[in-house]
């Protein structure tokens, strides 16, 4: 029996991830904690799992724990995992700061724990599959990218600018950063952005896009906007369209939907696709078995917030910024 | 009644002949064309007369000069057209330097004729579309978009001039102008531009290929992504296709010519596989951007895309030019 700890409950993915170990066969999860009692008790009760007071308890009841935490929070609880000697799943983006960031690999590294990060667009087929033309060559040399994650506005703690950390530009760069990446076996080695709040009377940028270098020096272009309205029937995309000098290749990862119209319930689009989150839970029990090395690692955490972090210095400071 | 001279007997002199055949079964058409063939089967097709540029600018009888030349020729052509007393419709872009659209604005300013540029995207019913909605309000202010166009390179252009940047002004200049003209006229001024193209950007430059990336920033705030490409390969199914998105402040209003497809062909005779994909319609973009120029000479009134206007187009595509040369954001302001 695998055992599994939850810390944090604010990003809704958690309960994404708790659905996916209760496919499986051979996991118990061990409990939750989240700081916010309320929210811990009314998750527990609608996932059927058990609170828990004091999250060091439940690290020790536990083989590997998962941290769902709000964004500037993760680091506390991976080093209460870290210290336990416990494998991590933590939500993405890694943390708000570098340093914070830097700090939880450094001492996931010290305790010899995997830190695995939870980027589950890598894990589609269709991005595989992707990885796999590109190096057969069927697009020539690649040229250029075109990139766009779009979403809903999240609201909640999402547009906090302490706990989220950011906006649009914080919370959907870091997913196709980290494909890219992964793509092309390449770093992001420059960005400019511009972004706004423009739809929506928050405290944090809803609209962005960027621009980017690449190391193996192609460019490419991010749409990372909260611009998909309510009425939307899809809660919106991952996208990239690569142009080779012999061809292009469309991604849109998560467009395998039935459409439903309902005079009851409106019109909305349903996935029946492979669940990602299903396929990077997998991947951490394989870790927490096997201590395999996880899929999407704490240091592809980091480069992707690097990505981020310097694309706001260039909106402030209305330029582009080497990435280092 | 008009008499109206083509000059051009290319792909878009074609469609502009088809165009005014579609609104006049009488006028006389002219055509002109260095290449015999070419003009000789714009005549037959079209009932057009075969003439050269002296003969029409010394012909009186005809009033309309049609543009439909490679770019780098427009200026001359458009302004002895002007100076002879014609009334002048070119193509897009209207040049390549802000220089040679200015001189082609005055030249038509001094001579009190009609002078009318190409941007036919506004005349698209899908665009119309677009800026009918905005001004309803459906989706609250517009403040966010996205726009692809493109398909594989252009290669029916005489000595393959649209790959000579020196010719063409490259994807942005002459593709992606049609968007930046549509924005400009839903969003206002634009302020600062963001842009790579594969040609202008890249080491590894290559012929007869470009893809550019424009990131745009409005006076008002909005934000653009422009996609223009020439990257397809050719001898695709669907070798052109176009996208948009535009976020309000209360919806988004989107469109996509893989879905909006009306007509689909799957055959194979004798071995040879077809495909067609289309969207065929009585409703000709073309035919009615010409006749909003038919019209405007007739009662005297303003065109709808006057030289003004089609040189604030050229400057944003070039801004993105700028931009994609030198790697680094342009204001609109340092291309005047």
């Amino acid at each position: 029996m695998t055992k599994i700890a939850i810390l944090g409950i604010a990003h809704m993915h958690g309960y994404s991830y708790v659905r996916a170990l209760k496919r499986m066969n051979d996991i118990e999860i061990v409990g939750l904690y989240d700081e916010d009692r309320s929210r811990m008790n009314k998750a527990c009760e609608d996932m059927g799992i058990k609170p828990c007071e004091k999250p060091e308890e439940l690290v020790a009841r536990s083989d590997g724990v998962i941290v769902t935490s709000e964004n500037s929070t993760h680091r506390e609880f991976v080093e209460i995992a870290a210290g336990a000697g416990k494998h991590i799943l933590c939500e993405k983006p890694i943390a708000t700061t570098i340093e914070d960031a830097e700090a939880m690999i450094k001492i996931c590294r010290e305790n010899n724990v995997k830190l695995q990060i939870a980027f589950p667009v890598r894990y589609s087929a269709s991005v595989r599959k992707a990885r796999e033309i590109i190096a057969g060559g069927l697009l020539g040399e690649v040229v250029s990218l075109v990139g766009t994650n779009h979403g809903r506005m999240p609201g909640g703690w999402f547009i906090d600018p302490v706990l989220g950390g950011g906006g649009a530009v914080m919370d959907h760069t870091v997913h196709v950063v980290d494909i890219v990446r992964w793509l092309l076996d390449c770093e992001f080695t420059q960005v400019y952005t511009t972004c706004g709040t423009l739809i929506y009377d928050i405290p944090v940028e809803d609209c962005g896009l960027e621009m980017f270098r690449l190391s193996t020096g192609q460019y490419m272009t991010l749409d990372c906007s909260w611009s998909r309205p309510k009425a939307h029937p899809y809660w919106g995309d991952v996208t990239l369209h690569i142009v080779g000098t012999d061809g292009t290749l469309f991604l849109d990862v998560f467009n395998s939907k039935i459409e439903v119209y309902s005079n009851e319930k409106g019109s909305r689009w349903e996935a029946y696709g492979d669940n990602f989150d299903c396929l990077l839970i997998e991947d951490f029990v394989e870790v927490l078995r096997s201590g395999k090395d996880p899929f999407t690692r704490g240091e592809d955490g980091l480069e992707a917030l690097k990505v981020v972090d310097a694309a706001y210095k260039s909106f402030r400071e209305g330029q582009e910024i080497q990435i280092c | 009644m008009h008499s109206i001279a083509i000059l051009g007997a290319g792909m878009m002199g074609n469609v502009h002949a088809r165009a005014y055949r579609a609104i006049d079964k009488r006028n006389p058409l002219w055509i002109v064309d260095p290449i015999e063939s070419r003009a000789k089967a714009i005549s037959e097709e079209y009932g057009a007369t075969v003439a050269s540029f002296e003969e029409i600018l010394e012909n009186s009888s005809v009033d309309i000069v049609d543009i439909c030349t490679p770019t780098f020729t427009h200026r001359e052509l458009a302004v002895r057209a002007l100076r002879a007393g014609k009334h002048v419709f070119c193509e897009k872009p209207v040049a390549l330097t802000l220089e040679d659209a200015r001189a082609m604005d005055r030249a038509a300013k001094k001579s009190g004729r009609k002078f009318m540029v190409g941007h036919v995207v506004r005349f698209f019913p899908q665009y119309i579309r677009v800026k009918e909605l905005a001004a309803a309000g459906d989706v609250g202010e517009i403040v966010m978009a996205r726009l692809y166009r493109g398909g594989s390179f252009p290669s029916h252009g005489i000595d393959n001039w649209f790959a000579d940047i020196a010719k063409s002004g490259g994807v942005f200049v002459d593709l992606s102008i049609h968007d930046f003209d549509f924005l400009r006229k839903l969003l206002g001024p634009v302020k600062t531009i963001e842009a790579r193209s594969v040609t202008l950007s890249s080491e590894r430059k290559k012929n007869s290929f470009d893809h550019g990336m424009a990131i745009l920033r409005f006076e008002s705030g909005a934000l653009a992504h422009i996609e223009g490409s020439w990257a397809e390969p050719a001898g695709m199914p669907v070798n052109f296709g176009t996208f948009y998105e535009f976020v309000g402040t209360k919806g988004m209003i989107t469109n996509s010519y893989e879905r909006e497809t009306t007509l689909r062909l799957q055959t194979s005779i004798d071995g040879k596989p077809r495909y067609l994909q289309e969207n065929p319609a009585y409703f000709d973009p073309y035919t009615e951007e010409l006749k909003s120029f038919i019209l405007s000479v007739e009662k005297d009134r303003e065109v709808p895309v006057n030289g003004q206007e089609a040189i604030e187009s050229l400057r944003v595509a070039l801004a993105a030019n700028m931009s994609a040369k030198l790697h680094r954001p342009v204001e609109l302001s340092e291309v005047f």
